[in-house]
C-alpha cells in the first residue's frame, strides 16, 4: 500500500458568493505524478494555493504527513511551487535565483536541512579532532559552501551549467521556466506545485519539457501536483487524473481509465473528442441508441434505464453498408495527418469518425462500433 | 526547551504541525505589533499632512484677526474674499496663470509625449533625461535660470516680465508632468493602432485626435491634475520671473507676511479651494468606482 | 509606433536647450565676471566672485543646507516607507485614492501652510486659545529653532516621498513575494531580500525629489526659523535682488551640481522614470 502524504479533507473556498472549490477530498500518495484537469476558473488553482498556503481555507482540512498545516505559514510547508510565469527575482542573477531558498531560510530550519550532526562531523574531520568545539560561524561557513555545492549540482540537474551569472531578464521562456524549477527543486521538498507551468512555452519545447519532468519526478521520487487546462499534457505526464469542474471533483483516476471510461458528459467531452448520444439499457449487455440494439459489455444498470452512450471517433469503423448497423451521409472529411476527420449525418446526429481512407462528401458511408468499444455512463439528473 | 503537548484538529482528530517542527519561529505576536506601530506611524503621517490645513480652516472662521487668539466664529473673511481689492486680483492672476499654462501644457504635453514615443530608443532616452531637469531641478535655480532668459530677451520685448513669463515658467516646470503622465499609457496602447488608422486612411492629425488621445486620455488626465496642482502651488519660479507689479497669490501672500497685514480672507479663501478641490477629487473618484464597477460586471 | 510623429518632438528638445541647458551654461560664464544686473556697461573679468565659497556665512549656510535636507529627508524616508508599505499592503487598490489624499494639500497655498505651522509652534497659539489652556509666562516654543525647520521641511514635502516610493511598491509582482515564501523565507526576510531592495527605486527618487527642495528652499527657513537659521536658499535669493547676478550664480551653480548629480543618481537607479511621478 503507497503511503498517503497529503489528504485534502472536505475543503472549501468561497470567493464572493461563489463556491470556487466545494467540499473536496483528495488524498495524494507518495511519489505520485498527480494531474489537476480542468478548464479555467473550475477551482484547480485555488486548490493549488491552498496546499502551497497561499489561500485560507474556509473548511476543512489540509493534511501533509499526518498533520493538519491550515494554519501553517507558507514557508514553514514541506511544499514548493512552480509558478505559472515563474515569478523570478529580476533584481539577481541565475544562481542568486535559485539559492533563494536556502540563502533566506531561518536557520534552525536550514541546520536542519544539512542535518546538525553531519555538519558538526564533517567540520570537526576537517580539523582532524573529533572533539573540537565548534563555533557558530565555522557552521556558517560550512552552509555557505553547502549551498553553493547545491545551487551548482540543482542548475546542472536542470540543465544550465554555465548560466551561473546571467540575469534572469536575459534568459528564454524555457530557460526561465528552468530555473523556476531549480529554484523550487534546491529546496528537497517533499511536494512540488507546479501552476500550469508551461502555458508560455511553444508545442515543441512544452513536448519536451513534459518528458523532462516526467523523468525528474521519477528519478527524485517527489510528489509532483500539476495544474493544467490541457488535457494532453495531462496524458502524457501523470499517473493520475483529477478532473475537476465548478469546484467539484468530477473524476479521479489514471489517464486510461479517465480516456476509456468517463463518468459524466462533462468528461468525456473535455478528455479527448466524443460523440454522446441518449440510450436506453435493455437487458444484461443490449443498449439501444439510435434507433438500433448494440451489444456491450461490462455495464449494469437496471431495465430500461436511461443512459449516455459515448462512442470515440475512433472507435467508429467504416464498413461496406451490407454489414453496418448504421448509415450516415458524409458532410465533411478533412485530412489530419494521421487520419481523415470525417462529419457524418447519422439519424439526425452530427458524428465524429476517425478513418484512415477518404471518403467523399455526399457519400453514405456504413459504420459499426465493438462492444467493447461502446461506453455507457449514468445520466446526471441535473440535466 | 519546553515541551508542548500537541494539539488535536477537531475534525480530523488528527494533531495539528506546529512552526517550530519546521525550524521556524512564530511570530505572530511580533507581526501585529508591528502593524499596529506601522498603523499609528500612518495616522500620524495624515495628521502631519493635513494639521496646517487644519489650522488655517480655524483661522478662516476666526473673528479674531490675530492668529494666535481665537475670537468667535464667522464667516466674514469669506465675504471679504470678493471686497478685498488686492486679494483679488492675485487670486484672478493666479488662475489665469495656472489654467493657461496647464492647458498649453496639456496640449503640448500630449503631442510632445507622442512624439518622444515614436523617436528612436536613443533619442528616447536623451529626452528623457532632458525632461528630468525641469521636474527635479530645484525651484530656486529653475527661477533664476529663467529669469536670466527672461532678462536677455528684456532688450528685444521690454514689458515681456509679469503675465508672459510666468506663463512660459509655468509651461515649462508642468510640462514633464504632462509627459511622464501620457507616456506610459502611450506604451500600454496597441502598436499597430495607429498604423491601422492611417491604414484605414485616415490623416495623421486625425488619427491622432480620433485614435491615441482617446487612448490615453486617463494619462491625460492625470496629467492635467498635476501640472494645475504644481502650477497653482508654485511659489519660488513665480517669485523670480514675474515683474511689473504681477503678483500671483503666493508672491503677495509672501510680501504680506513680510509686512505682517495679512488678512484671513486668505485663509478663507484657501479653506474654499480646499473644500472645492476635495469635492472634485472625491466625485472624480466616485465616477471611477461607479466605471470601475460596470467594466467589471461586463 | 509611426516615425513621422517623432518631429513632434523636436520643438521640445530646442525648448529645454533654451531654457534648461543654456542657463546653465550662461549662469557658469556670470560665476567669472563682475557687474551690475546684466548690465554690461562695466562688465570685467574677475575670480574673485570665488572668494565668496570661502567667506564663513556661505560655509554657514551650506552646511546649515546640507544638515537639515539629510535629516529632513532621512525622516521622510522612515515615515514616507512605512506609509507608502502600509497603504500598499492594505490593499486599497485604489492608487487614485492615495494619490488624491496625499495631493490634496499641495491645494493649500505653501506660505500659508509654512506659517500656519510656525504660528502653532509659538507658546501661545490658536489651540491654547481655543480650548482655554494657561500657559507659563516663560514657555518658549519651537518656533526659530532647528527642529521646527526640519519639522516645516518633513509636514510639506513627504508627499514627494509616499508617492514615488507607493508607485514602485505597486510595481511589484505580488507573485514574487509568494515565491519567496514559499520557498521558505518568512515575512521579514522576504521584506528585506525581494520588497526592499526592488523598490530601492522608489526611495533613491523620493529622496532626490525631498532632498533637493529642503537643500534650495528659502520660504521655509525664513519662516519657521525666523532669521536665525540662514540656508544657501536664502544667501542666493539676497544675492539675486541685490543685483548681483554673479555670485548668484556662482552659488547657484554649487546646488545645480548637486542637482546634475541626483539626476544621474535616479536615472542609474530608474532608468525608464517609472518612479519619478
Amino acid at each position: 500500500m503507497k503511503k498517503v502524504l497529503i489528504e485534502l479533507n472536505n475543503l472549501s473556498k468561497e470567493f464572493d458568493g461563489v463556491n470556487v472549490v466545494n467540499h473536496i477530498d483528495l488524498s495524494i500518495y507518495e511519489n505520485e505524478f498527480l494531474t489537476i484537469l480542468g478548464p479555467s476558473g473550475c477551482g484547480k488553482t485555488t486548490t493549488l494555493r491552498m496546499i502551497a498556503g497561499f489561500v485560507k481555507p474556509d473548511d476543512g482540512e489540509i493534511i501533509i504527513n499526518d498533520k493538519v498545516v491550515n494554519e501553517l505559514e507558507p514557508y514553514a510547508r514541506p511544499v514548493n511551487t512552480v509558478f505559472q510565469r515563474y515569478a523570478l527575482f529580476p533584481h539577481l542573477n541565475v544562481i542568486k535565483n535559485v539559492s533563494f531558498g536556502l540563502d533566506n531560510k531561518d536557520w534552525m530550519s536550514l541546520y536542519h536541512f544539512f542535518d546538525g550532526d553531519e555538519i558538526l562531523s564533517q567540520i570537526r574531520q576537517a580539523k582532524q579532532d573529533m572533539q573540537a568545539k565548534v563555533s557558530k560561524r565555522e557552521i556558517k561557513k560550512y552552509i555557505q559552501s553547502r549551498i553553493e555545492e547545491e545551487a551548482k549540482r540543482v542548475l546542472k540537474l536542470v540543465k544550465l551549467e554555465g548560466f551561473e551569472n546571467r540575469k534572469v531578464d536575459q534568459l528564454s521562456g524555457g530557460q526561465q521556466q528552468r530555473v523556476a524549477l531549480a529554484r523550487a527543486l534546491i529546496n528537497r521538498p517533499q511536494i512540488l506545485l507546479l501552476d500550469e507551468p508551461m502555458a508560455a512555452l511553444d508545442l515543441k519545447l512544452r513536448q519536451d519539457m513534459q518528458y523532462e519532468l516526467k523523468e525528474m519526478q521519477r528519478k527524485l521520487g517527489i510528489t509532483f501536483i500539476f495544474i493544467t487546462h490541457d488535457q494532453e499534457e495531462a496524458m502524457t505526464m501523470s499517473d493520475r487524473i483529477v478532473v475537476m469542474n465548478e469546484g467539484v471533483i468530477q473524476q479521479l483516476g489514471t489517464p486510461k481509465d479517465i480516456y476509456n471510461e468517463p463518468v459524466n458528459r462533462f468528461v468525456a467531452n473535455f478528455i479527448g473528442e466524443s460523440n454522446i448520444m441518449r440510450g436506453v439499457y435493455q437487458t444484461t449487455n443490449r443498449v439501444a441508441f439510435m434507433n438500433q440494439e448494440f451489444e456491450c459489455i461490462g455495464y449494469h444498470f437496471s431495465n430500461q434505464e436511461e443512459v449516455d452512450v459515448v462512442i470515440r471517433p475512433e472507435d467508429w469503423d467504416v464498413v461496406p453498408l451490407e454489414k453496418a448497423k448504421l448509415r450516415g451521409t458524409v458532410t465533411s472529411s478533412i485530412f489530419k495527418g494521421v487520419y481523415y476527420e470525417i462529419c457524418a449525418m447519422v439519424e439526425q446526429m452530427e458524428m465524429v469518425i476517425h478513418a484512415y481512407e477518404d471518403v467523399s462528401v455526399g457519400a453514405t458511408i456504413g459504420l459499426s462500433v465493438d462492444p467493447y468499444e461502446i461506453h455507457l455512463m449514468k445520466v446526471e439528473k441535473y440535466e | 526547551m519546553r515541551k508542548d503537548t500537541p494539539k488535536i484538529s477537531s475534525i480530523s482528530g488528527k494533531e495539528i504541525a506546529t512552526m517550530s517542527a519546521y525550524g521556524y519561529k512564530d511570530y505572530t505576536i511580533l507581526k501585529k505589533v508591528l502593524k499596529i506601530l506601522g498603523w499609528c506611524v500612518v495616522i500620524s503621517v495624515a495628521i502631519m499632512l493635513y494639521l496646517s490645513i487644519f489650522v488655517i480652516f480655524i483661522y478662516s472662521i476666526n473673528s479674531n484677526k490675530s492668529v494666535n487668539e481665537f475670537g468667535e466664529v464667522t464667516l466674514k473673511w469669506y465675504k471679504e474674499i470678493w471686497t478685498h481689492r488686492m486679494l483679488r486680483t492675485s487670486i484672478i492672476n493666479t488662475f489665469a496663470v495656472s489654467l493657461v499654462a496647464t492647458l498649453l501644457s496639456t496640449i503640448f504635453g500630449t503631442l510632445i509625449a507622442i512624439g518622444i514615443y515614436s523617436a528612436a530608443k536613443k533619442k528616447q532616452k536623451w529626452m528623457m533625461l532632458l525632461n528630468n531637469i525641469p521636474l527635479l531641478n530645484a525651484d530656486i535655480v529653475t527661477g533664476i535660470s529663467l529669469m536670466l532668459i527672461f532678462s536677455l530677451l528684456l532688450r528685444i520685448f521690454p514689458y515681456i516680465f509679469g503675465f508672459p513669463t510666468l506663463i512660459i515658467a509655468h509651461v515649462y516646470f508642468t510640462l514633464p508632468y504632462v509627459i511622464l503622465n501620457v507616456l506610459p499609457k502611450l506604451r500600454e496602447m496597441d502598436p499597430n493602432l495607429i498604423d491601422a488608422a492611417l491604414d484605414l486612411g485616415v490623416k495623421p492629425k486625425k488619427a491622432i485626435w480620433k485614435v491615441v488621445v482617446p487612448a490615453v486620455k486617463s494619462g491625460i488626465l492625470s496629467g492635467v491634475l498635476m501640472a494645475f496642482t504644481m502650477s497653482f502651488d508654485d511659489f519660488v519660479i513665480s517669485y523670480f520671473t514675474t515683474g511689473n507689479g504681477f503678483d500671483n497669490l503666493s508672491i503677495w501672500i509672501y510680501g504680506s507676511i513680510g509686512r505682517k497685514d495679512l488678512t484671513p480672507a486668505v485663509y478663507a479663501f484657501n479653506s474654499l479651494v480646499i473644500f472645492g478641490a476635495m469635492a472634485i477629487l472625491l466625485s472624480v473618484n466616485a465616477v471611477r468606482r461607479k466605471n470601475l464597477k460596470r467594466s467589471r460586471k461586463s | 509606433m509611426n516615425k513621422r510623429f517623432q518631429k513632434l518632438a523636436t520643438p521640445y528638445l530646442i525648448w529645454l536647450y533654451i531654457l534648461a541647458l543654456f542657463p546653465a551654461v550662461f549662469m557658469f560664464g556670470l560665476m567669472f565676471f563682475n557687474m551690475e544686473g546684466i548690465d554690461t556697461d562695466e562688465i570685467s573679468f574677475t575670480f574673485e566672485n570665488f572668494k565668496q565659497l570661502a567667506e564663513p556665512s556661505t560655509r554657514i549656510a551650506l552646511l546649515n543646507s546640507l544638515k537639515f535636507s539629510v535629516l529632513s529627508t532621512a525622516l521622510c524616508i522612515l515615515l514616507g516607507y512605512i506609509t507608502a508599505y502600509f497603504l500598499y499592503k492594505s490593499h486599497i487598490q485604489n492608487k487614485f485614492l492615495v494619490l488624491t489624499i496625499l495631493i490634496l494639500p499641495m491645494w493649500s497655498n505653501l506660505l500659508l501652510r509654512t506659517q500656519a505651522l510656525a504660528n502653532i509652534m509659538e507658546p501661545n497659539n490658536i489651540f491654547t486659545s481655543l480650548f482655554h489652556i494657561q500657559v507659563k509666562e516663560d514657555a518658549v516654543g519651537i518656533a526659530g529653532g532647528d527642529l521646527a525647520v526640519i519639522i516645516g521641511s518633513v509636514f510639506t514635502y513627504l508627499p514627494f516621498m509616499i508617492l514615488p516610493i507607493y508607485t514602485a511598491l505597486e510595481k511589484i509582482d505580488p507573485m514574487l513575494e509568494e515565491a519567496s515564501l514559499d520557498l521558505g523565507s518568512n515575512e521579514f526576510t522576504t521584506f528585506r531580500r525581494v520588497t526592499l531592495p526592488l523598490s530601492l527605486k522608489g526611495v533613491v527618487t523620493g529622496s532626490v525629489m525631498v532632498f533637493l527642495p529642503c537643500m534650495s528652499g528659502f520660504a521655509i527657513p525664513e519662516i519657521l526659523g525666523k532669521g536665525n537659521i540662514v540656508m544657501i536658499g536664502n544667501i542666493i535669493e539676497q544675492f539675486f535682488k541685490n543685483m548681483n547676478y554673479n555670485i548668484g550664480s556662482l552659488l547657484a551653480i554649487v546646488i545645480l551640481i548637486l542637482i546634475l548629480a541626483s539626476i544621474a543618481l535616479v536615472n542609474k537607479f530608474d532608468k525608464d522614470g517609472e518612479t519619478v511621478l
